[in-house]
């Protein structure tokens, strides 16, 4: 297998196709077909937009990247999930569910991977503070307000760099 | 829960004398167990000594880092993310200072990238002299001949850690990359330190490499054993040394070259047969590989400064809106970092 | 030895009696945690970097922490030291607080760097213990993200002291 690639994809830029949940496995099994077989990475997303999963794949080949993009709903985000062709996804799509409760339809068993199987809540939703105690180990902290650094402040859109 | 039928051949076990049957024995490995991996916890169906599957349980590290860097301001995360691999430490942060420069308005001088990328070279080696020292602590035991070995491994790793301190000021985390930059630069006289070091690990290598091989355990518990087929690695996401112990040519300073690679030659090295043994050996070879390409890196070192913006005590970077990917070659292969920025003084979301 | 003399009736006064059965109990007493602290066999628990840079390096060739004494063991049934060496997290808790248990007194602690002091930067995150003496009593605390092995080594010799002026 050759490993030369001529033109290196510039940081920052990668090649988005955007996908509706229904075609996500058509356009994975397409996509592996021609030659995107190397499964990198999945991770979900949540944005001022909304909830969003993203597969990262590649062509061990030519070099070349894609991204496929699904944006789901937010009161009940499911998509089918990717096992069936990549079995790499199995414990992505579990750390996804486990972190912004992103539901895979078709995953051999979605369960906790990173905390205990007992634990409530996404972490990663922005609605859920870093701080959370868990008791009995992790107690509240005594004054709340005290964080590890002040928290950032947005910068107001008039302000450049 | 990946069959293991997929890695290698199995083999059938005695059967039971007084029923008949073959039996499996369901053993918990860990999470605290001798052979210092830091924590994992394996729920292993074992036959004999074939294991038939594995469950692995993960997630007593779970720092939450991710949500950690959504609420740090930019400059803050490198040296967090520093620890996240951490027998490699420049890696991390070389991959996420790359990320943020790579959402724009940052330039690195180059003097700077290829000061990361020695870091970077010395801290794989540093790494694969670890993953050796444990690898014969678990085949030999925790005494005797197993300790042998990772005494040997040990004791050069510490001739990195001498040059990293003579660097940088400290053994390990030397927080060197950040967001435009390196912060420090090599002091005068470091060539002849780093040649030195290296030198000796060097010829150290060919002993280890023996004590290691002319074992008969070590050769009959590693060859043919664990294979994995290029077509499951792909499938998996393998990348790194583990794909191309399977015949993968991939690697990002070859594939996707960044910084000072796009100026040198990186020869891969590739095996085919993806078995236990092969993984080591492309480990010893990369070392090798390595520490002539650290040799390299430092004669060529580009002259100029070292930070693209002022340092980071003085400033606060504010990153332009947008995503962005960026990987390395890290010691235990891709080590990518995709940012979403919303021009905050925060990132939206980084994924490792 | 000499027999021991007959312990006098109590209406004599009780307070700093110096019998021989109290100098040989004593001198037993400081030979007894002279023998604890020169022979702490510490559990082999490396939780994250400071388990390369402490556990691992500390006890390699250059620093050698076999000359202090320390052999490490791989079940806590045969150790008196547990190194907490890295962040504690409340998936690892329980089962640090079992291997507490496990160990037989006399035992003791030793905090490794700043995540097992106080959790370091990771404090304020949910899955996060903000220090190992929230689960078992701690001796001795090593600053340092990763302490330096002589650092480590300093904590050790510490406790040794600590030991043997029967503080611990």
């Amino acid at each position: 297998m050759s490993a030369a690639d001529a033109s290196a994809t510039a940081p920052g830029a990668l090649p988005t196709v955007e996908v509706v949940p229904g075609d996500l496995l058509a356009l994975a099994q397409r996509y592996l077909s021609e030659g995107f077989r190397w499964y990198i990475c999945t991770t979900g997303i949540e944005s001022a937009e909304g909830l969003e999963v993203q597969h990262f794949l590649r062509n061990p080949e030519s070099g070349g990247e894609i991204v496929l993009r699904v944006k789901l709903d937010a009161l009940a985000p499911k998509l089918p999930s990717l096992y069936p062709v990549f079995p790499g996804a199995d414990w992505f799509e579990r750390e996804t569910w486990e972190m912004l409760g992103i539901e895979f339809e078709g995953h051999p068993g979605l369960r906790r991977l990173l905390l205990p199987a007992e634990w409530d809540g996404f972490p990663l939703r922005k609605s859920y503070p870093i701080a959370t105690p868990c008791l009995p180990y992790r107690p509240a902290a005594e004054n709340p307000a005290a964080a590890v650094v002040p928290a950032p402040s947005p910068i107001p859109a008039g302000e450049a760099t | 829960m990946i069959a293991v039928s997929q890695i290698g051949p199995v083999r059938p076990s005695p059967l039971d004398s007084r029923t008949g049957e073959r039996r499996e024995m369901t053993l918990h490995m860990g999470p605290q167990h001798p052979s210092m991996h830091g924590v994992l916890h394996l729920v292993v169906g074992l036959d004999g000594e074939t294991v038939k599957w594995v469950d692995p349980d993960i997630g007593f590290l779970h720092r939450g880092v991710e949500k950690l860097c959504e609420t740090l301001p930019w400059d803050a995360i490198a040296p967090v993310l520093e620890r996240n691999d951490y027998l490699a430490p420049s890696t991390n942060s070389h991959a996420f200072c790359l990320a943020v420069e790579g959402l724009g308005g940052v330039d690195v001088p180059r003097r700077a990238q290829w000061l990361r990328c020695l870091a970077d070279e010395l801290s794989r080696i540093s790494s694969h002299l670890v993953a050796w020292g444990t690898m014969g602590v678990d085949l030999g035991g925790a005494f005797g001949g197993g300790t042998s070995v990772f005494l040997y491994c040990l004791r050069e790793r510490e001739r990195i850690l001498d040059i990293m301190q003579e660097w940088t000021g400290t053994r390990f985390h030397p927080n060197l990359s950040q967001i435009g930059g390196a912060r420090y630069d090599v002091p005068a006289g470091f060539d002849r330190l780093l040649d030195t070091k290296l030198s000796e690990i060097d010829a150290k290598l060919d002993e280890m490499i023996s004590m290691m091989e002319e074992s008969p355990i070590f050769r009959a518990r590693t060859r043919g054993v664990g294979v994995l087929s290029p077509e499951l690695a792909l499938g998996l996401g393998a990348c790194g040394p583990v794909a191309r112990a399977s015949g993968l040519a991939l690697d990002l300073r070859k594939t996707r070259p960044y910084e000072a690679y796009k100026e040198i030659d990186v020869p891969i090295v590739v095996r085919t047969e993806g078995d236990v043994y092969a993984r080591y050996r492309v480990r010893i070879d990369e070392a090798r590989v390595s520490i002539r390409l650290s040799r390299q890196l430092l004669a060529g070192l580009p002259d100029g400064p070292i930070h693209g913006r002022p340092p980071v005590r003085s400033s606060k970077h504010k990153a332009p809106a947008g995503t962005s990917y960026a990987a390395v070659e890290g010691a235990r292969g891709e080590l990518g970092v995709w940012i979403r920025s919303d021009k905050e003084m925060s990132p939206t979301r980084v994924r490792l | 030895m000499s027999p021991v003399d007959p312990i006098q009736p109590a209406d004599t006064a009780p307070a700093e009696s110096t019998g021989l059965l109290e100098v040989v109990l004593a001198r037993a007493d400081s030979l007894l945690r002279w023998g604890q602290a020169n022979a702490l066999w510490p559990l082999s628990f490396g939780l994250k970097c400071c388990a390369i840079e402490g556990m691992m390096a500390t006890f390699a060739a250059r620093f050698d922490l076999d000359r202090f004494g320390l052999i490490p063991r791989p079940t806590p049934r045969q150790a008196d030291l547990m190194i907490v060496a890295g962040t504690v997290t409340v998936k690892m808790a329980p089962r640090i607080a079992r291997l507490w248990e496990q160990m037989p007194d006399p035992k003791w602690c030793l905090a490794m760097g700043s995540c097992a002091i106080s959790g370091d930067h990771y404090r304020n995150v949910y899955s996060v213990v903000p220090g190992v003496d929230h689960v078992i009593p701690v001796d001795v605390y090593i600053p340092g993200c990763p302490p330096h092995p002589e650092a480590l080594i300093e904590g050790i010799l510490a406790l040794q002291r600590k030991i043997r002026e029967k503080k611990a």
